[in-house]
């Protein structure tokens, strides 16, 4: 079994792979103060839950945007296993090609999808990963990443929006009765929801009158189950791309 | 002359009107923790800046959506002006039709722009203010308000990006070199600046979807002016739609103001 640990700056996404077989997925908090016991101890009591005992474990990979936690979840996660952990970083092998101006500057999460949908669709395509962050990435119709936009995410703008403003309530990120809201709390998730949808609409017929062709476009993240369905656009859905990629990337380099 | 004051989350706008003509139209911090004394400091400075003198006021009107902030303000510009101060609150004569599940609900500064909108504009009518929030509102062709969307601020949310993650700097709201950004700095403009301009072109097309008829678009707030020139659909830009909904308030409402003191 490989545990595959993809560290966000909100969650830290924990998988565990039998082979192709995911056998569970679960978040903690990504906090900054923890120490490597507190996340050994948390790694620990999921691996109980799932009945995993230690010795199962082959070996483990670690990608992450927070370059303050990744060491401190590298020692914790090598406490519970007692075996060495993989970290993707500029380094490691991964097979992608990657044009943009400095590649060492491309998010590990970003490289890490990219060589997931590599592996299962063909190029050209958009991914999209809702998390803190909203990106976006584009790979050509040669197979190399060429580059992509930032939004901020979904939830931290909401977030914001009630933070910022007097009258503004916090509000949860759900349905709204209809388009065109009638009060408030139905203005902001309509606002939220389907705002966020336009702006995904709008940025991938831009990228394929860029590109000049269409491209397959795929979507992970916490945040995607929610918003991806009001998107005008057909959008394949995929909440396990890092976990995969994180697979594929360990085999590579093991 | 009339004073126009807009209090928004993150600006207070200040505008003072010569009938029609507007005379100036300036922007101060909003602090909750202001004292009128530091807010008559600052109204003092605008007019003086103008060459303006106090006895030419004739009168002055607030809108706010901090409500917190209204008493104070209020306070202020009855020291400078010595008379006194037309709120926009339930009770005062907008003549708007609203057709939303608590009229009492809708944000004043909404209210105001749509008396504006109204008065510059035929409708149906989807008004976008863009500050901290960004709000459409959508006036249906029989002139009623009937509702909108209210999302986070494009300015709101970029700022959070940078605070809620360890990676991402702080960068100018503008246009990016390349739409596909090949720097974290151009991909973040890229994300923040066409995702917004996008965002706004794709609800627009989904009222007009939703309403069964085009839709004259006019645009307000502080970010508009650098937002909206990049959108694909035609969009009137008025940086002064709320003060002219100010004015066109007070006048409304002054006979009445007058009558009752």
């Amino acid at each position: 079994m490989v545990l595959a640990i993809d560290i966000g700056n909100t969650n830290v996404v924990v998988g565990c792979f039998q082979d192709e077989e995911i056998l569970f997925v679960e978040r903690i908090s990504t906090r900054q103060s923890n120490t490597a016991l507190e996340y050994a101890v948390s790694f620990k009591s999921i691996l109980e839950i799932y009945k995993i005992s230690v010795k199962d474990i082959e070996g483990s990979i670690i990608s992450s945007v927070v370059p303050s936690v990744t060491n401190t979840v590298k020692r914790a996660v090598e406490t519970i296993t007692q075996k060495d952990a993989l970290i993707v970083n500029h380094e490691i092998r991964t097979d992608l090609k990657i044009d943009i101006e400095n590649p060492h500057q491309l998010g590990n999460d970003l490289i890490v999808a990219a060589v997931a949908a590599m592996e299962q669709y063909e190029p050209p395509m958009a991914i999209i990963d809702m998390g803190t962050a909203t990106t976006i990435s584009v790979i050509d119709k040669t197979g190399t990443y060429i580059g992509g936009m930032i939004l901020p995410g979904v939830a931290i703008s909401m977030s914001a929006l009630s933070e910022k403003t007097a009258q503004l309530p916090k509000t949860a990120l759900e349905s709204p009765k209809r388009f065109i809201g009638t009060n408030t709390v139905d203005c902001m998730k309509s606002g939220i929801l389907y705002g966020t949808a336009c702006s995904i609409d709008g940025l991938l017929d831009q990228i394929e009158s860029e590109l000049n062709m269409p491209v397959k476009v795929l979507a992970t993240g916490g945040l995607s189950n929610l918003i991806i369905p009001y998107c005008r656009r057909k959008i394949i859905l995929d909440d396990m791309m890092l976990l995969k990629g994180l697979k594929i990337i360990y085999q590579k380099n093991i | 002359m009339i004073l126009a004051v807009n209090v928004g989350n993150t600006n207070i706008v200040i505008g003072c009107f010569q009938e029609e003509k507007i005379i100036f139209a300036e922007r101060i911090s909003t602090r909750q923790t202001s004292t009128a004394l530091e807010y008559i400091v600052s109204f003092q400075s605008v007019l003086e800046i103008y060459g303006i003198s106090l006895e030419q006021i004739e009168g002055s009107i607030i809108s706010s959506v901090v409500p917190s902030i209204i008493p104070v303000i209020k306070q202020a510009l009855k020291l400078i002006t010595k008379k006194s101060v037309m709120i926009v609150e339930p009770g005062i004569k907008t003549g708007l039709k609203i057709h939303i599940d608590n009229p009492a609900q809708l944000g004043n500064n909404l209210v105001v722009a749509a008396v504006a909108a109204l008065e510059n504009y035929n409708p149906p009518i989807a008004i976008i203010d863009m500050g901290t929030a960004t709000v459409i509102s959508v006036i249906d062709s029989d002139k009623t308000y009937i509702g909108g969307m209210i999302l986070p601020g494009v300015q709101t949310s970029l700022d959070a990006l940078t605070e809620k993650t360890a990676q991402l700097p702080k960068v100018a709201l503008e246009p990016p070199r390349d739409c596909i950004g090949k720097n974290t700095i151009d991909r973040m403009k890229s994300g923040a600046f066409y995702g917004a301009v996008h965002c706004i072109d794709n609800l627009l097309e989904k009222i007009e979807q939703d309403l069964n008829m085009p839709v004259t678009a006019v645009a307000t707030g502080g970010l508009a002016k650098y937002i909206i020139p990049y959108c694909k659909r035609q969009i009137d830009v008025d940086d002064m739609l709320l003060l002219k909904g100010l004015r066109f308030l007070y006048l409304k409402n002054i006979r009445k103001d007058t009558e009752r003191n």
